[in-house]
């Protein structure tokens, strides 16, 4: 069975290539910000706005800072938001929609009600206002960015929990004995793995997004640390004379987006592709 | 009709809980609206918070909050002396409205005709063409569109101005960042569900009693198959509500977007709080909207509901 999804994602150029990117930008966050001799604080004033050249890769920002280095390190913090989010809203999202599709009926209603009606509020809306009530930080981001981002989770998890309760195994798990927890931990979550992970795959572009998106209006982790999105805040201003502030850091949001976009959908379509109809 | 009236309920109760939750965060922020660098004089901040009912306890608070809504009054500016809510809707929503209605026009006309176009030229040039502005259009944000719109189209080019809200010749540019998104969105939607459609019997017999293909498409395979765009339009509205905060600010465009991020700027918790609830209620309102007349035109919506289909 796994043997037969990882065949058809390998048949799946777009999603395989999409896997490469994504391994290639992970490590350069990793490594980049280290592969000169500058730090992403370090200003030369005397250097401000150059364009890019063999000692500044990518050029530099407005305060004689290299751009290069800041690129990575952006990215290293706009991927840890979207890792980060899209982890904590698996375990939440999982955990919620287990419980409320296994335990059904009033509890069940009750739940999926409160999800339905914040599901139905635009999320970058309660995400601008969660944001305004932390410190501006990594942390906050991730904090505000879950709390939205597992409501998606939750409902598909409770709609594959709803079908795999009347299996058998469930039933046999059940006349061995075992207690709700453990049904739901040992054997219904191992279950809907699959369709968590496409949901997972897919909230990390959405978190990513999102927080260049809120970044980008000023509400994100603010300075020294620069995220991509605070990096095309700022590349905006200068786009008249020196458009590469602006180049480098939204081609590779747009980059990781894309990456991430195309390995949810080639897990999607591997997996199962009736689910999500 | 009793669909009708559970609908409305629901979303009353969507409303309400948007309403408390708003009220409750901006109050929960560290910190009142007064405090600011230059300590002011104990008199003054008694004054301030006896002016703006900030002494009251918290339930009568939200309770004359709730009162001022009902009554259509969304409060009053904390940084803008003398400015309501209101007013801002009033200056902002038009443009916006205007804005966003074109965006979400073009996007829906574009959407279904390149979708339709991929369906039919299926695995063929056209068909990736369509599909590579479809990634293209979700992985590229907003506001990296308009920066690169402005660059190339606005200071290279100078085919269009670069800002402002003059004249149509400055929607087009922010027509475009708005729409790409829901445009690419709707072209997969259709794409998948005309591929779907034209499979089905009917058409088969529509093409088997003669017609041409042109007329089986417009008139038998496309009012089905664009039925999942309606259900798309709530989404496709929020996202252009909430693309326009960036898109009017980069652009300039005195809309009510605009409004917003200045007022998160500014820490103008009432305002945000008001077009918090505005926004809200506007987008539930497009979202039953659409459910009732999604329910007028695919009548198998009323004989299964959601939950059973």
């Amino acid at each position: 069975m796994k043997n037969e999804i990882w065949m058809r994602f390998k048949g799946n150029k777009g999603a395989c290539i999409s896997l490469i990117l994504i391994i290639i930008l992970l490590l350069m966050a990793l490594i980049g910000p280290y592969l000169n001799s500058w730090r992403y604080s370090d200003q030369v004033l005397p250097n401000a706005n150059k364009p890019p050249s063999a000692e500044y890769w990518f050029g530099t920002d407005a305060l004689g800072r290299d751009l290069f280095t800041r690129v990575w390190h952006g990215a290293r913090i706009s991927l840890l938001i979207g890792l980060a989010t899209g982890f904590i809203s698996a375990v939440v999202g999982a955990i919620y929609g287990s419980i409320s599709g296994y335990a059904g009926g009033k509890i069940d209603g009750v739940m999926m009600k409160l999800v339905e009606i914040f599901y139905s509020i635009p999320f970058l809306l309660y995400v601008i206002l969660l944001s305004l009530l932390m410190e501006p930080g990594v942390k906050a981001m991730i904090v505000a960015l879950s709390a939205v981002c597992w409501l998606g989770t939750a409902r598909v998890v409770r709609g594959q929990v709803l079908k795999l309760r009347e299996e058998e195994f469930v039933l046999a798990a059940r006349l061995l004995g075992a207690g709700r927890t453990r049904i739901i931990f040992r054997h219904i979550i191992p279950n809907v793995s699959g369709p968590l992970l496409v949901m997972t795959a897919l909230i990390i572009p959405e978190a990513i997004f999102a927080e260049a998106f809120l970044s980008f209006l000023g509400l994100g982790a603010s300075a020294p640390v620069a995220s991509l999105g605070y990096l095309i805040k700022d590349g905006m201003q200068g786009i008249r004379s020196y458009p590469w502030q602006l180049f480098f850091p939204a081609a590779f949001v747009s980059l990781m987006m894309l990456g991430f976009h195309l390995v949810s959908d080639g897990l999607r379509d591997a997996l199962d592709p009736k689910i999500y109809k | 009709m009793r669909y009708l009236v559970n609908k409305l309920g629901s979303a009353a109760i969507t409303l309400l809980v948007i309403i408390t939750l708003t009220f409750f965060l901006m109050h929960a922020i560290p910190g009142g609206p007064f405090d600011s660098a230059k300590k002011l004089p104990d008199s003054i901040m008694q004054n301030l918070n006896a002016r703006y009912n900030l002494d009251d306890p918290l339930w009568r608070q939200y309770l004359a909050y709730l009162k001022n809504i009902a009554k259509g009054d969304l409060g009053v500016s904390i940084k803008y002396e003398g400015k309501t809510v209101n007013q801002i809707i009033r200056e902002g929503f038009p443009v916006s409205a205007l804005l966003g209605g074109i965006a979400i026009t073009a996007a829906v006309f574009s959407g279904v005709l390149l979708g339709v176009v991929a369906a039919l030229n299926r695995n063929r040039w056209l068909d990736y063409l369509v599909s590579l502005f479809v990634t293209g259009g979700t992985s590229i944000p907003s506001f990296v569109l308009s920066g690169l719109l402005i660059y190339f189209i606005a200071i290279k080019l100078m085919w269009l101005p670069p800002a402002f809200w003059e004249g149509p010749e400055s929607a087009v540019l922010p027509v475009l960042a708005l729409a790409w998104l829901p445009a690419a969105t709707i072209a997969r939607l259709v794409r998948s569900s005309m591929i779907e459609v034209l499979s089905q019997d009917y058409i088969k017999t529509a093409r088997a009693k003669g017609l041409v293909m042109k007329t089986v498409v417009v008139r038998h395979a496309l009012p089905n198959s664009i039925l999942p765009v309606l259900t798309y339009l709530g989404p496709a509205a929020a996202l252009i509500l909430t693309g326009s905060f960036v898109v009017e600010s980069i652009f300039t465009i005195p809309g009510l977007g605009k409004w917003f991020v200045m007022s998160v700027f500014n820490r103008d918790y009432t305002v945000i709080m008001g077009l918090t609830v505005f926004y809200g209620a506007l987008l539930i309102l497009m979202n039953t909207l659409v459910d009732i007349a999604y329910t007028l035109l695919d009548p198998r919506i009323r004989i299964f509901p959601a939950e059973e289909r």
